[in-house]
């Protein structure tokens, strides 16, 4: 089975993730598919993601050096 | 860099123009009177497309203790009063033009860094709907753990409508003040103010120069003015909940006005959220108020209110002294509604939910600064991935840390502060900042912009320098730092009884001192340490 790796940027914790927010997945791995694997909260599903900056659906397949963003709103300025 | 030091007093208006490094003092008279907008035409028409303009407006001309310099159209410095400063000087503009090249160490890693940095950014519209981030807000308020946020997850959002994205949130999170500081979220129903809301005024978006980011936007108006810069955040709450004003034409109205007129935002809408409370306590005088009515979201008063304070005209005069002075005149009881720290209002972010606002508020050389640092950006700025002695805080934590007044949390305040001189220095972007000093490689930017070769630590360093040297300053003028005062409320007394922040209060004294210490200064009275010598 081919693997391929990917970046987290997440509010929370998930399984089988490097220090660096790295993980290690199957090939043609949807986005959520990797969110149930991992562990990820309930609230994730409904949070709003960007894959490379680009706002992308939890049925995203996921690729090789994806890096990929649970958005939060930020407070201040 | 260039730096100009403008010593002294003219009787009649001028203006300086610089011109290849050439120097000469203009007659002004004719711009006198004009607003920032007019005032940046005409001198731009006058010295051509390349030139760039900061000038005041009559608020400034009059002398407003919180007008501030515009830039670019209405971009202000808003705070600390610094355009009575060239008001005072019968100082209208300075006008810039040169053709000199930015030399540049090693352009290839800057180029590199410029790169790497761009990949992060968001890239098309954002389709995230104003629900979702409430939704998300509410969910962390819930919680009784901090999340550490990653810079990354803040930048969607951001890039989309910038401070904005966070307008309600901030309503229903505590962090905004609602009612001159004594409301509550559910006195300000913030659909109004979202989002949603927002984006049906964007017209187009706009960033400063080379920003990848570019939260910028020009809104489209209607009533006297037909665009104004999207008002940010700070303005939006200021004339928004702050005085529960729900009306967004007129708080973009104000927005533009405001900008025209040269004035501080917050500052001005926090002075007639005083004046509301003074008002309705019975305070002002009648002679005074001249059958004005100052009830709360009343925009018409509050448009009338700016524009009395522009021209020092009737109970304008004394608000434009701002709420320290105001209240003095008003008496003991005035004190209370005057929120502010050492004469400064306090922007729209409430201590009571991030105590580091609190300690900066209270303890920074510009007391009432909101842009030195605080809890979330802290966490943004990844300091401890390139700083040898930066804290790092766990991905979650118990809220209850975050008012400790621990050597821990003094680290990282003065850390952030440092770092945050660092950025004011080298003329850079806090927002840009969030994504994190290991994504954006500042300080090897920094090297390869100087050709220095200095280490993380001794940037930081540089930054403790910067900040001492604001302090220096301070004390040299008669401003000691231990005499700064802050409305007790922002320190939670009495406690909230409502709301988001019900109960909370904080040891303010305690994490100043501590701060002072981390900062490298006397604890007790916030003198540096080490002498200013020969750079003061
Ligand atoms: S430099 Fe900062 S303020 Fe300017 S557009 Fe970029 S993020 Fe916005």
């Amino acid at each position: 089975m081919d693997l391929i790796c990917v970046k987290m940027v997440a509010p929370f914790e998930l399984r089988s993730i490097s220090t660096d927010g790295e993980i290690a997945i199957p090939a043609g791995t949807s986005l959520l598919k990797m969110l149930l694997m991992t562990g990820a909260p309930l609230y994730a599903l409904a949070m709003p993601v960007v894959v490379n900056g680009k706002q992308e659906s939890k049925s995203y397949c996921l690729q090789d050096g994806d890096i990929v963003v649970f958005v939060m709103p930020f407070s201040g300025g | 860099m260039t730096v100009f030091f403008i010593k002294g007093i003219v009787s009649q208006p001028v203006y300086v123009h610089v011109h290849n490094g050439k120097v000469e003092i203009l007659p002004a008279e004719d711009l006198w009177g004009k607003d920032t907008i007019d005032t940046e035409d005409t001198l731009i028409q006058r010295h051509g497309t390349r030139a760039r303009v900061a000038c005041i407006g009559p608020a400034g001309e009059n002398l407003v203790r919180y007008a501030g310099i515009s830039n670019h159209h209405g971009r202000m410095a808003g705070r600390s009063g610094l355009g009575a400063v060239m008001g005072s000087k019968k100082l209208k503009a300075l006008v810039l033009e040169g053709k000199n090249k930015v030399e540049i160490h090693d352009r290839a890693t800057i180029q590199y860094w410029s790169k790497a940095t761009s990949k992060l950014m968001p890239r098309g519209k954002s389709s995230i709907p104003g629900w979702v981030l409430l939704l998300m807000g509410r969910i962390m308020n819930l919680l009784p753990i901090n999340i550490r946020i990653d810079g990354l997850m803040s930048l969607p959002p951001f890039g989309e409508w910038g401070t904005n994205s966070t307008n309600e949130l901030s309503v229903v999170s505590g962090d905004a003040p609602v009612r001159n500081w004594r409301g509550n979220p559910a006195m300000y129903p913030t659909k109004n103010v979202g989002v949603n809301r927002i984006s049906t005024y964007q017209r187009k978006k706009y960033h400063c120069t080379a920003c990848p980011l570019g939260c910028g936007s020009v809104m489209e108006i209607s009533g006297r003015y037909k665009e104004t810069h999207r008002a940010e955040y700070e303005t939006v709450t200021a004339f928004g909940s702050n005085l529960l004003n729900q009306d967004l034409d007129s708080i973009f109205d104000m927005n533009e006005y405001c900008n025209r007129m040269g004035l501080d935002s917050i500052s001005t809408g926090s002075v007639i959220g005083f004046a509301m409370d003074c008002y309705e306590q019975g305070l002002l005088p009648e002679n005074l108020t001249a059958g004005l009515l100052l009830e709360w979201g009343n925009q018409e008063t509050i448009s009338k209110l700016v524009e009395m304070i522009t021209y020092r005209q009737g109970l304008g005069d004394l608000l434009a002294e701002g709420v320290y002075r105001a209240a003095k005149v008003l008496g003991d009881q005035a004190q209370k509604y005057a929120i502010h720290s050492g004469g400064q209002e306090l922007p729209m972010h409430d201590p009571r939910m991030d105590p580091v606002y609190g300690v900066i508020y209270l303890a920074d050389p510009t007391p009432g600064r909101h842009t030195i640092t605080n809890t979330m950006e802290y966490e943004m700025f990844n300091l401890w991935t390139r700083v040898s002695w930066a804290p790092k805080p766990a991905p979650q934590y118990p809220k209850r840390e975050k008012y400790e007044n621990s050597q821990e949390n003094a680290a990282k305040n003065a850390a952030g502060a440092m770092y945050k001189a660092i950025l004011d220095c080298a003329g850079l972007c806090l927002f840009g900042a969030h994504i994190g000093v290991d994504r954006s490689g500042i300080f090897e930017m920094l090297n390869a912009a100087t050709g220095l070769e200095l280490t993380p630590d001794e940037y930081m360093r540089t930054g403790q320098r910067v900040q001492d040297l604001r302090q220096w300053f301070n004390i040299r003028h008669g401003v000691e730092p231990d005499q700064v005062v802050i409305n007790a409320l922002v320190r939670g007394q009495p406690p909230a009884v409502k709301g988001p922040a019900r109960g909370l209060s904080y040891d303010l004294d305690g994490m100043r001192r501590k701060y002072w210490q981390a900062m490298g200064w006397n604890e007790m009275d916030g003198h540096p340490l080490e002498q200013p010598g020969l750079w003061i």
